[in-house]
Protein backbone atom coordinates (compact mmCIF):
# COMPACT_ATOMS: atom_id res chain seq x y z
CA UNK A 1 0.00 0.00 0.00
CA UNK A 2 1.33 3.41 -0.80
CA UNK A 3 1.47 5.95 1.95
CA UNK A 4 2.10 9.64 2.20
CA UNK A 5 3.01 9.77 5.86
CA UNK A 6 4.53 6.98 7.87
CA UNK A 7 5.51 6.92 11.54
CA UNK A 8 7.60 3.98 12.66
CA UNK A 9 8.04 3.57 16.42
CA UNK A 10 8.30 7.32 16.81
CA UNK A 11 9.00 8.69 20.26
CA UNK A 12 9.63 12.24 21.34
CA UNK A 13 11.29 12.46 24.71
CA UNK A 14 11.87 15.47 26.88
CA UNK A 15 13.94 15.48 30.02
CA UNK A 16 12.49 17.14 33.08
CA UNK A 17 15.63 18.71 34.45
CA UNK A 18 15.88 19.34 38.11
CA UNK A 19 18.50 21.98 37.62
CA UNK A 20 20.11 23.80 34.75
CA UNK A 21 23.41 21.94 35.07
CA UNK A 22 21.73 18.60 34.32
CA UNK A 23 21.02 19.94 30.88
CA UNK A 24 24.69 20.64 30.31
CA UNK A 25 25.69 17.20 31.55
CA UNK A 26 23.34 15.64 29.06
CA UNK A 27 24.92 17.57 26.22
CA UNK A 28 28.48 16.82 27.26
CA UNK A 29 28.19 13.19 28.28
CA UNK A 30 25.21 12.23 26.17
CA UNK A 31 23.56 10.70 29.21
CA UNK A 32 20.17 11.75 30.43
CA UNK A 33 19.93 13.10 33.96
CA UNK A 34 16.57 13.59 35.57
CA UNK A 35 13.15 12.24 34.82
CA UNK A 36 12.33 11.33 31.25
CA UNK A 37 9.02 12.36 29.85
CA UNK A 38 7.59 11.00 26.63
CA UNK A 39 5.41 13.49 24.80
CA UNK A 40 4.88 10.72 22.28
CA UNK A 41 5.73 7.12 22.92
CA UNK A 42 6.22 4.43 20.31
CA UNK A 43 3.77 5.79 17.80
CA UNK A 44 3.32 3.83 14.59
CA UNK A 45 0.84 4.54 11.80
CA UNK A 46 0.55 5.02 8.06
CA UNK A 47 -1.66 7.45 6.20
CA UNK A 48 -2.45 6.95 2.51
CA UNK A 49 -2.67 10.01 0.22
CA UNK A 50 -5.94 11.92 -0.01
CA UNK A 51 -7.05 11.32 3.55
CA UNK A 52 -8.05 13.96 6.03
CA UNK A 53 -6.98 12.78 9.44
CA UNK A 54 -8.42 14.32 12.56
CA UNK A 55 -6.26 14.17 15.67
CA UNK A 56 -8.26 13.98 18.87
CA UNK A 57 -7.21 13.91 22.47
CA UNK A 58 -7.59 15.75 25.72
CA UNK A 59 -5.09 18.40 26.86
CA UNK A 60 -1.56 17.11 27.21
CA UNK A 61 -2.04 14.03 25.11
CA UNK A 62 0.68 15.01 22.65
CA UNK A 63 -1.31 16.69 19.90
CA UNK A 64 1.01 19.67 19.50
CA UNK A 65 4.11 17.49 19.54
CA UNK A 66 2.47 15.42 16.86
CA UNK A 67 1.78 18.48 14.70
CA UNK A 68 5.37 19.68 15.10
CA UNK A 69 6.73 16.29 14.12
CA UNK A 70 4.36 16.04 11.16
CA UNK A 71 5.44 19.42 9.84
CA UNK A 72 9.15 18.77 10.37
CA UNK A 73 9.60 21.53 12.93
CA UNK A 74 11.22 19.26 15.51
CA UNK A 75 13.09 15.98 15.04
CA UNK A 76 11.89 12.77 16.73
CA UNK A 77 14.03 11.33 19.54
CA UNK A 78 13.61 7.78 18.30
CA UNK A 79 12.02 6.15 15.31
CA UNK A 80 11.56 7.10 11.71
CA UNK A 81 9.16 9.55 10.10
CA UNK A 82 8.72 9.44 6.35
CA UNK A 83 6.93 12.31 4.65
CA UNK A 84 6.23 12.09 0.95
CA UNK A 85 6.30 15.71 -0.14
CA UNK A 86 6.50 19.10 1.49
CA UNK A 87 4.72 19.61 4.81
CA UNK A 88 3.22 22.90 5.93
CA UNK A 89 2.04 23.82 9.40
CA UNK A 90 -0.79 26.22 10.04
CA UNK A 91 -0.93 27.35 13.62
CA UNK A 92 -2.35 30.41 15.33
CA UNK A 93 1.05 31.89 16.10
CA UNK A 94 2.44 31.82 12.62
CA UNK A 95 5.81 33.44 13.32
CA UNK A 96 5.25 36.75 11.58
CA UNK A 97 7.57 39.67 12.26
CA UNK A 98 5.54 42.49 13.78
CA UNK A 99 7.86 45.27 12.62
CA UNK A 100 7.63 44.34 8.98
CA UNK A 101 4.65 44.86 6.69
CA UNK A 102 2.40 42.06 5.53
CA UNK A 103 4.02 42.20 2.12
CA UNK A 104 7.53 41.87 3.57
CA UNK A 105 6.42 39.07 5.82
CA UNK A 106 5.17 37.14 2.82
CA UNK A 107 8.59 37.30 1.20
CA UNK A 108 10.41 36.56 4.45
CA UNK A 109 8.27 33.55 5.24
CA UNK A 110 8.57 32.16 1.73
CA UNK A 111 12.36 32.59 1.84
CA UNK A 112 12.47 30.72 5.11
CA UNK A 113 10.49 27.93 3.52
CA UNK A 114 13.18 27.59 0.89
CA UNK A 115 11.56 29.23 -2.14
CA UNK A 116 13.49 31.20 -4.72
CA UNK A 117 12.59 34.69 -5.90
CA UNK A 118 10.66 33.59 -8.99
CA UNK A 119 8.47 31.22 -7.02
CA UNK A 120 7.83 33.95 -4.46
CA UNK A 121 6.89 36.46 -7.13
CA UNK A 122 4.48 33.95 -8.65
CA UNK A 123 2.54 33.13 -5.52
CA UNK A 124 2.45 36.53 -3.79
CA UNK A 125 -0.75 37.73 -5.55
CA UNK A 126 -2.55 34.52 -4.59
CA UNK A 127 -1.55 34.96 -0.98
CA UNK A 128 -2.72 38.58 -0.92
CA UNK A 129 -6.04 37.65 -2.45
CA UNK A 130 -6.61 34.78 -0.08
CA UNK A 131 -5.69 36.75 3.03
CA UNK A 132 -8.09 39.52 1.99
CA UNK A 133 -6.79 42.20 4.33
CA UNK A 134 -6.97 45.11 1.87
CA UNK A 135 -4.67 48.08 2.38
CA UNK A 136 -3.31 46.61 5.57
CA UNK A 137 -0.99 44.46 3.48
CA UNK A 138 1.46 47.42 3.40
CA UNK A 139 1.14 48.14 7.11
CA UNK A 140 3.32 46.63 9.87
CA UNK A 141 1.91 43.33 11.06
CA UNK A 142 1.80 44.51 14.66
CA UNK A 143 -1.10 46.81 13.77
CA UNK A 144 -3.14 43.80 12.60
CA UNK A 145 -6.03 42.33 14.53
CA UNK A 146 -5.61 38.73 15.61
CA UNK A 147 -8.00 37.63 12.88
CA UNK A 148 -5.97 39.44 10.21
CA UNK A 149 -2.74 37.95 11.48
CA UNK A 150 -4.01 34.42 11.39
CA UNK A 151 -5.57 34.99 7.99
CA UNK A 152 -2.24 36.13 6.59
CA UNK A 153 -0.42 33.20 8.20
CA UNK A 154 -3.00 30.80 6.89
CA UNK A 155 -2.87 32.31 3.41
CA UNK A 156 0.91 31.90 3.25
CA UNK A 157 0.94 28.34 4.53
CA UNK A 158 -1.86 27.19 2.29
CA UNK A 159 -0.59 28.83 -0.90
CA UNK A 160 2.94 27.45 -0.86
CA UNK A 161 1.44 24.31 -2.40
CA UNK A 162 2.21 21.84 0.35
CA UNK A 163 1.70 18.11 -0.06
CA UNK A 164 0.95 17.56 3.59
CA UNK A 165 -1.02 20.16 5.45
CA UNK A 166 -1.09 20.26 9.24
CA UNK A 167 -3.76 22.47 10.76
CA UNK A 168 -3.32 23.04 14.47
CA UNK A 169 -6.40 24.67 16.01
CA UNK A 170 -6.02 27.45 13.48
CA UNK A 171 -9.58 27.64 12.29
CA UNK A 172 -10.91 28.73 15.65
CA UNK A 173 -9.94 32.39 15.18
CA UNK A 174 -11.47 33.18 11.81
CA UNK A 175 -15.10 34.14 11.30
CA UNK A 176 -17.53 31.84 9.53
CA UNK A 177 -16.88 33.24 6.03
CA UNK A 178 -13.15 32.75 6.37
CA UNK A 179 -13.59 29.27 7.81
CA UNK A 180 -15.80 28.43 4.85
CA UNK A 181 -13.17 29.70 2.42
CA UNK A 182 -10.58 27.56 4.15
CA UNK A 183 -12.79 24.52 4.02
CA UNK A 184 -13.26 25.02 0.28
CA UNK A 185 -9.50 25.26 -0.17
CA UNK A 186 -8.93 22.18 1.94
CA UNK A 187 -11.50 20.22 -0.03
CA UNK A 188 -9.57 21.17 -3.16
CA UNK A 189 -6.46 19.71 -1.53
CA UNK A 190 -8.36 16.60 -0.62
CA UNK A 191 -9.44 16.13 -4.23
CA UNK A 192 -5.86 16.60 -5.41
CA UNK A 193 -4.91 13.65 -3.24
CA UNK A 194 -3.01 15.62 -0.62
CA UNK A 195 -2.98 14.57 2.98
CA UNK A 196 -4.36 16.85 5.65
CA UNK A 197 -4.02 16.56 9.40
CA UNK A 198 -6.59 18.41 11.37
CA UNK A 199 -6.01 18.99 15.05
CA UNK A 200 -9.01 20.24 16.93
CA UNK A 201 -10.86 20.03 20.19
CA UNK A 202 -14.13 20.25 18.37
CA UNK A 203 -15.30 16.70 17.71
CA UNK A 204 -18.13 17.94 15.50
CA UNK A 205 -15.68 19.83 13.23
CA UNK A 206 -13.54 16.70 12.97
CA UNK A 207 -16.56 14.56 12.12
CA UNK A 208 -17.72 17.02 9.51
CA UNK A 209 -14.42 17.40 7.75
CA UNK A 210 -12.21 14.35 8.31
CA UNK A 211 -12.25 10.87 6.82
CA UNK A 212 -10.07 9.24 9.45
CA UNK A 213 -9.10 9.99 13.00
CA UNK A 214 -6.29 9.29 15.42
CA UNK A 215 -7.11 9.36 19.09
CA UNK A 216 -4.07 10.17 21.19
CA UNK A 217 -4.07 9.30 24.83
CA UNK A 218 -1.12 10.39 26.95
CA UNK A 219 1.38 10.10 24.16
CA UNK A 220 0.16 6.85 22.66
CA UNK A 221 -2.31 6.00 19.96
CA UNK A 222 -5.46 4.71 21.55
CA UNK A 223 -7.28 4.25 18.30
CA UNK A 224 -6.81 4.92 14.60
CA UNK A 225 -9.52 4.29 12.05
CA UNK A 226 -12.52 5.76 10.20
CA UNK A 227 -13.58 9.04 11.75
CA UNK A 228 -17.02 8.02 12.98
CA UNK A 229 -15.81 4.97 14.87
CA UNK A 230 -12.97 6.81 16.56
CA UNK A 231 -15.08 9.86 17.35
CA UNK A 232 -17.81 7.70 18.89
CA UNK A 233 -15.30 5.92 21.10
CA UNK A 234 -13.70 9.21 22.04
CA UNK A 235 -17.04 10.71 23.00
CA UNK A 236 -17.76 7.63 25.10
CA UNK A 237 -14.44 8.08 26.84
CA UNK A 238 -15.08 11.76 27.48
CA UNK A 239 -18.49 10.96 28.99
CA UNK A 240 -16.96 8.30 31.21
CA UNK A 241 -14.09 10.58 32.21
CA UNK A 242 -16.50 13.33 33.21
CA UNK A 243 -18.43 11.02 35.50
CA UNK A 244 -15.32 10.41 37.57
CA UNK A 245 -14.88 12.63 40.59
CA UNK A 246 -11.79 14.80 40.69
CA UNK A 247 -9.88 12.37 42.91
CA UNK A 248 -10.33 9.48 40.54
CA UNK A 249 -9.59 11.70 37.57
CA UNK A 250 -6.22 12.61 39.01
CA UNK A 251 -5.55 8.99 39.94
CA UNK A 252 -6.19 8.04 36.35
CA UNK A 253 -3.88 10.79 35.14
CA UNK A 254 -1.14 9.76 37.55
CA UNK A 255 -1.32 6.17 36.45
CA UNK A 256 -0.98 7.22 32.82
CA UNK A 257 1.81 9.62 33.72
CA UNK A 258 3.82 6.82 35.30
CA UNK A 259 3.57 4.97 32.04
CA UNK A 260 4.74 8.00 30.19
CA UNK A 261 7.94 8.38 32.16
CA UNK A 262 8.98 4.75 31.72
CA UNK A 263 11.98 4.57 29.43
CA UNK A 264 11.32 3.02 26.05
CA UNK A 265 13.84 0.42 25.00
CA UNK A 266 15.01 2.22 21.89
CA UNK A 267 18.51 3.23 21.01
CA UNK A 268 18.30 4.56 17.49
CA UNK A 269 18.47 8.27 16.76
CA UNK A 270 15.21 9.47 15.31
CA UNK A 271 15.06 11.00 11.86
CA UNK A 272 12.59 12.69 9.57
CA UNK A 273 12.96 11.82 5.92
CA UNK A 274 11.28 13.91 3.25
CA UNK A 275 10.78 11.88 0.14
CA UNK A 276 9.92 13.27 -3.30
CA UNK A 277 6.21 13.69 -3.73
CA UNK A 278 5.76 11.35 -6.69
CA UNK A 279 5.85 7.59 -6.05
CA UNK A 280 9.20 6.10 -6.96
CA UNK A 281 9.68 3.85 -9.96
CA UNK A 282 8.36 0.33 -9.61
CA UNK A 283 6.11 1.31 -6.76
CA UNK A 284 2.40 0.81 -7.15
CA UNK A 285 0.37 3.98 -6.94
CA UNK B 1 35.75 18.12 11.04
CA UNK B 2 36.71 18.73 7.43
CA UNK B 3 33.44 17.17 6.31
CA UNK B 4 31.38 19.42 8.59
CA UNK B 5 33.21 22.53 7.35
CA UNK B 6 32.62 21.52 3.77
CA UNK B 7 28.94 21.03 4.50
CA UNK B 8 28.62 24.45 6.13
CA UNK B 9 30.51 26.05 3.25
CA UNK B 10 28.20 24.48 0.66
CA UNK B 11 25.11 25.54 2.60
CA UNK B 12 26.33 29.13 2.68
CA UNK B 13 27.15 29.11 -1.00
CA UNK B 14 23.78 27.73 -1.99
CA UNK B 15 21.88 30.18 0.22
CA UNK B 16 23.64 33.39 -0.84
CA UNK B 17 20.47 35.05 -2.12
CA UNK B 18 18.60 34.01 1.02
CA UNK B 19 21.35 35.43 3.24
CA UNK B 20 21.35 38.79 1.46
CA UNK B 21 17.56 39.18 1.54
CA UNK B 22 17.27 38.13 5.16
CA UNK B 23 20.06 40.51 6.18
CA UNK B 24 18.21 43.41 4.53
CA UNK B 25 15.00 42.55 6.38
CA UNK B 26 16.97 42.21 9.59
CA UNK B 27 18.24 45.80 9.25
CA UNK B 28 14.84 47.00 8.17
CA UNK B 29 12.90 45.51 11.05
CA UNK B 30 15.39 46.99 13.51
CA UNK B 31 14.85 50.54 12.31
CA UNK B 32 11.35 50.55 10.90
CA UNK B 33 9.75 52.28 13.85
CA UNK B 34 11.90 55.41 14.05
CA UNK B 35 11.55 58.62 12.10
CA UNK B 36 15.26 58.83 11.31
CA UNK B 37 15.42 55.10 10.59
CA UNK B 38 18.74 54.19 9.07
CA UNK B 39 20.25 57.57 9.99
CA UNK B 40 20.59 56.30 13.54
CA UNK B 41 23.08 53.75 12.28
CA UNK B 42 25.40 56.70 11.61
CA UNK B 43 24.35 59.17 14.31
CA UNK B 44 24.97 56.79 17.22
CA UNK B 45 28.62 56.01 16.38
CA UNK B 46 29.39 59.67 15.64
CA UNK B 47 28.15 60.68 19.09
CA UNK B 48 30.25 57.93 20.64
CA UNK B 49 33.35 59.04 18.76
CA UNK B 50 32.77 62.59 19.97
CA UNK B 51 32.66 61.38 23.58
CA UNK B 52 35.81 59.24 23.24
CA UNK B 53 37.59 62.12 21.54
CA UNK B 54 36.72 64.38 24.43
CA UNK B 55 37.65 61.89 27.18
CA UNK B 56 40.74 60.28 25.68
CA UNK B 57 41.93 62.97 23.28
CA UNK B 58 41.54 66.09 25.37
CA UNK B 59 41.17 64.58 28.82
CA UNK B 60 43.85 61.91 29.04
CA UNK B 61 46.15 62.89 26.18
CA UNK B 62 45.67 66.64 26.59
CA UNK B 63 45.33 67.06 22.85
CA UNK B 64 48.70 65.50 21.93
CA UNK B 65 49.08 63.78 18.56
CA UNK B 66 49.83 60.07 18.16
CA UNK B 67 53.16 60.01 16.34
CA UNK B 68 52.55 62.53 13.61
CA UNK B 69 48.83 61.85 13.29
CA UNK B 70 46.29 64.00 15.14
CA UNK B 71 44.31 62.03 17.73
CA UNK B 72 40.89 62.30 16.07
CA UNK B 73 41.75 60.56 12.79
CA UNK B 74 43.90 58.07 14.70
CA UNK B 75 40.98 57.22 16.97
CA UNK B 76 38.53 57.01 14.07
CA UNK B 77 40.81 54.67 12.14
CA UNK B 78 40.73 52.19 15.01
CA UNK B 79 37.19 52.59 16.27
CA UNK B 80 35.36 52.36 12.95
CA UNK B 81 36.24 48.67 12.53
CA UNK B 82 35.39 48.10 16.19
CA UNK B 83 31.89 49.49 15.64
CA UNK B 84 31.52 46.61 13.21
CA UNK B 85 33.22 43.81 15.16
CA UNK B 86 31.69 44.49 18.57
CA UNK B 87 27.99 44.41 17.60
CA UNK B 88 28.58 41.66 15.04
CA UNK B 89 30.17 39.36 17.62
CA UNK B 90 27.42 39.99 20.17
CA UNK B 91 24.48 39.63 17.78
CA UNK B 92 26.19 36.80 15.93
CA UNK B 93 26.45 34.69 19.04
CA UNK B 94 22.86 35.48 19.97
CA UNK B 95 21.63 34.83 16.44
CA UNK B 96 20.74 31.15 16.58
CA UNK B 97 18.66 31.12 19.72
CA UNK B 98 16.89 34.37 18.93
CA UNK B 99 16.00 33.44 15.34
CA UNK B 100 15.50 29.71 15.33
CA UNK B 101 11.84 29.94 16.32
CA UNK B 102 11.18 31.98 13.17
CA UNK B 103 12.82 29.39 10.98
CA UNK B 104 10.46 26.65 12.13
CA UNK B 105 11.71 24.05 9.69
CA UNK B 106 14.34 21.43 10.23
CA UNK B 107 15.34 21.60 6.60
CA UNK B 108 16.32 25.28 6.84
CA UNK B 109 20.12 25.63 6.83
CA UNK B 110 20.70 26.97 10.34
CA UNK B 111 24.30 27.79 9.47
CA UNK B 112 23.02 30.76 7.46
CA UNK B 113 21.57 32.47 10.55
CA UNK B 114 24.87 33.85 11.91
CA UNK B 115 25.82 34.78 8.34
CA UNK B 116 22.83 37.01 7.68
CA UNK B 117 22.92 38.56 11.12
CA UNK B 118 26.57 39.54 10.60
CA UNK B 119 25.85 40.75 7.10
CA UNK B 120 23.10 43.01 8.43
CA UNK B 121 25.80 44.83 10.44
CA UNK B 122 27.96 45.29 7.35
CA UNK B 123 25.83 47.94 5.65
CA UNK B 124 26.35 50.44 8.43
CA UNK B 125 30.03 49.57 8.50
CA UNK B 126 30.49 50.39 4.81
CA UNK B 127 28.82 53.78 5.33
CA UNK B 128 31.07 54.43 8.33
CA UNK B 129 34.18 53.55 6.32
CA UNK B 130 33.14 56.01 3.61
CA UNK B 131 32.65 58.80 6.17
CA UNK B 132 35.96 57.95 7.81
CA UNK B 133 37.76 58.18 4.47
CA UNK B 134 36.31 61.63 3.87
CA UNK B 135 37.63 62.64 7.29
CA UNK B 136 41.09 61.26 6.48
CA UNK B 137 41.21 63.23 3.26
CA UNK B 138 40.01 66.35 5.02
CA UNK B 139 42.95 66.00 7.45
CA UNK B 140 45.23 65.47 4.47
CA UNK B 141 46.32 62.08 5.81
CA UNK B 142 45.05 59.84 3.09
CA UNK B 143 45.14 60.30 -0.65
CA UNK B 144 42.47 57.67 -1.05
CA UNK B 145 44.32 55.03 -3.07
CA UNK B 146 44.76 52.81 -0.03
CA UNK B 147 41.01 52.10 -0.13
CA UNK B 148 42.19 49.28 -2.41
CA UNK B 149 42.91 47.34 0.78
CA UNK B 150 39.24 47.53 1.78
CA UNK B 151 38.04 44.39 -0.08
CA UNK B 152 40.79 42.35 1.57
CA UNK B 153 39.96 43.72 5.02
CA UNK B 154 36.21 43.20 4.59
CA UNK B 155 36.81 39.63 3.49
CA UNK B 156 39.12 38.99 6.44
CA UNK B 157 36.67 40.54 8.89
CA UNK B 158 33.66 38.65 7.53
CA UNK B 159 35.55 35.35 7.47
CA UNK B 160 36.71 35.74 11.05
CA UNK B 161 33.37 37.01 12.37
CA UNK B 162 31.47 34.19 10.72
CA UNK B 163 33.84 31.47 11.91
CA UNK B 164 33.75 32.88 15.43
CA UNK B 165 29.95 33.33 15.46
CA UNK B 166 29.37 29.82 14.17
CA UNK B 167 31.17 28.57 17.26
CA UNK B 168 29.73 31.04 19.78
CA UNK B 169 26.16 30.81 18.51
CA UNK B 170 26.20 27.04 19.03
CA UNK B 171 27.69 27.40 22.51
CA UNK B 172 25.33 30.22 23.47
CA UNK B 173 22.31 28.16 22.42
CA UNK B 174 23.32 25.20 24.54
CA UNK B 175 24.69 27.21 27.46
CA UNK B 176 22.84 30.49 27.74
CA UNK B 177 25.30 31.94 30.27
CA UNK B 178 27.93 31.99 27.57
CA UNK B 179 26.23 35.03 26.09
CA UNK B 180 26.72 37.04 29.29
CA UNK B 181 30.36 36.04 29.48
CA UNK B 182 30.92 37.02 25.89
CA UNK B 183 29.32 40.47 26.37
CA UNK B 184 31.74 41.12 29.21
CA UNK B 185 34.72 39.99 27.15
CA UNK B 186 33.65 42.26 24.32
CA UNK B 187 33.36 45.20 26.68
CA UNK B 188 36.90 44.50 27.90
CA UNK B 189 38.21 43.97 24.40
CA UNK B 190 37.65 47.62 23.53
CA UNK B 191 40.57 48.44 25.85
CA UNK B 192 42.75 45.47 24.92
CA UNK B 193 42.92 46.51 21.29
CA UNK B 194 44.96 49.37 19.88
CA UNK B 195 41.92 51.64 19.66
CA UNK B 196 42.56 54.28 22.32
CA UNK B 197 46.23 53.61 22.92
CA UNK B 198 49.21 52.00 21.23
CA UNK B 199 50.67 49.07 23.19
CA UNK B 200 54.42 48.55 22.91
CA UNK B 201 57.03 45.92 23.77
CA UNK B 202 56.06 42.66 25.45
CA UNK B 203 52.50 43.86 26.06
CA UNK B 204 52.04 44.36 22.35
CA UNK B 205 53.19 40.80 21.63
CA UNK B 206 50.74 39.38 24.15
CA UNK B 207 47.82 41.44 22.88
CA UNK B 208 48.65 40.42 19.33
CA UNK B 209 47.51 36.87 20.14
CA UNK B 210 44.01 38.28 19.69
CA UNK B 211 43.20 38.05 15.97
CA UNK B 212 41.07 41.20 16.20
CA UNK B 213 44.33 43.06 16.82
CA UNK B 214 45.35 42.22 13.29
CA UNK B 215 42.09 43.53 11.88
CA UNK B 216 42.15 46.79 13.86
CA UNK B 217 45.78 47.48 12.89
CA UNK B 218 44.95 46.50 9.33
CA UNK B 219 42.11 48.99 9.11
CA UNK B 220 44.27 51.66 10.71
CA UNK B 221 46.98 51.01 8.19
CA UNK B 222 44.45 51.40 5.40
CA UNK B 223 42.99 54.64 6.76
CA UNK B 224 46.32 56.25 7.63
CA UNK B 225 48.06 55.02 4.50
CA UNK B 226 50.89 53.16 6.26
CA UNK B 227 52.45 49.95 5.01
CA UNK B 228 51.75 47.95 8.21
CA UNK B 229 49.74 45.33 6.32
CA UNK B 230 52.61 44.73 3.89
CA UNK B 231 55.16 44.49 6.67
CA UNK B 232 53.15 42.00 8.71
CA UNK B 233 52.47 39.22 6.25
CA UNK B 234 53.53 36.62 8.84
CA UNK B 235 51.03 38.00 11.34
CA UNK B 236 48.44 37.90 8.55
CA UNK B 237 49.11 34.20 8.07
CA UNK B 238 48.63 33.69 11.82
CA UNK B 239 45.29 35.51 11.56
CA UNK B 240 44.08 33.31 8.70
CA UNK B 241 45.29 30.17 10.45
CA UNK B 242 43.39 31.21 13.57
CA UNK B 243 40.27 31.86 11.49
CA UNK B 244 40.54 28.51 9.74
CA UNK B 245 40.92 26.56 12.99
CA UNK B 246 37.98 28.45 14.52
CA UNK B 247 35.90 27.62 11.46
CA UNK B 248 36.83 23.93 11.63
CA UNK B 249 35.93 23.67 15.32
CA UNK B 250 32.85 25.89 14.94
CA UNK B 251 31.38 23.92 12.06
CA UNK B 252 32.10 20.59 13.77
CA UNK B 253 30.19 21.72 16.89
CA UNK B 254 27.46 23.37 14.86
CA UNK B 255 26.80 20.31 12.71
CA UNK B 256 27.01 17.96 15.68
CA UNK B 257 24.45 19.84 17.78
CA UNK B 258 22.16 21.64 15.40
CA UNK B 259 19.40 19.09 15.40
CA UNK B 260 19.05 19.68 19.14
CA UNK B 261 19.03 23.49 18.92
CA UNK B 262 15.24 23.68 18.63
CA UNK B 263 14.84 21.58 21.80
CA UNK B 264 16.96 24.04 23.76
CA UNK B 265 14.81 27.08 23.15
Amino acid sequence: MSYQVKFENVSKRYTLYRKQSDKLKEVLFNRANGKQFYALRNVTFEVPPGEVVGILGINGSGKSTMSNLLSDVIPPTHGKIELRGKPSLIAISSGLNGNLTGMENIELKCLMLGMDKHQIKAITPEIIEFADIGDFIDQPVKTYSSGMKSRLGFAISINIDPDILVIDEALSVGDQTFTDRCLVKMNEFKDEGKTIFFISHSVSQVRQFCTQAIWLEYGEIREYGPVDEVADEYMKFLKWFRTLDSKRQSEFKQQKMAQRTTIVDQNDIGETIILPRKPLKGESV
Amino acid sequence: MIKASKQVFIELWESLYLIVRLSLYETKSRYSMQYFGYLWEIITPIIQIAIYWLVFGFGLRAGRDVGDVPFLPWLVSGIVPWFFFGPAIVSGSRSVFSKIALVSKMSFPISTIPAYVILSELYRHVAMVAIAFILMMAFGISEGWNILFLPYLLLSALAFLYAFSLLTSALATIIRDFQNLLSQIIRMMLYLLPIFWQPTGKLETILMINPLYYLVEGYRSMFLGTDWLMQNVGYGLYFWGFTLVTFLIGSAIHVRFRRYFIDYI
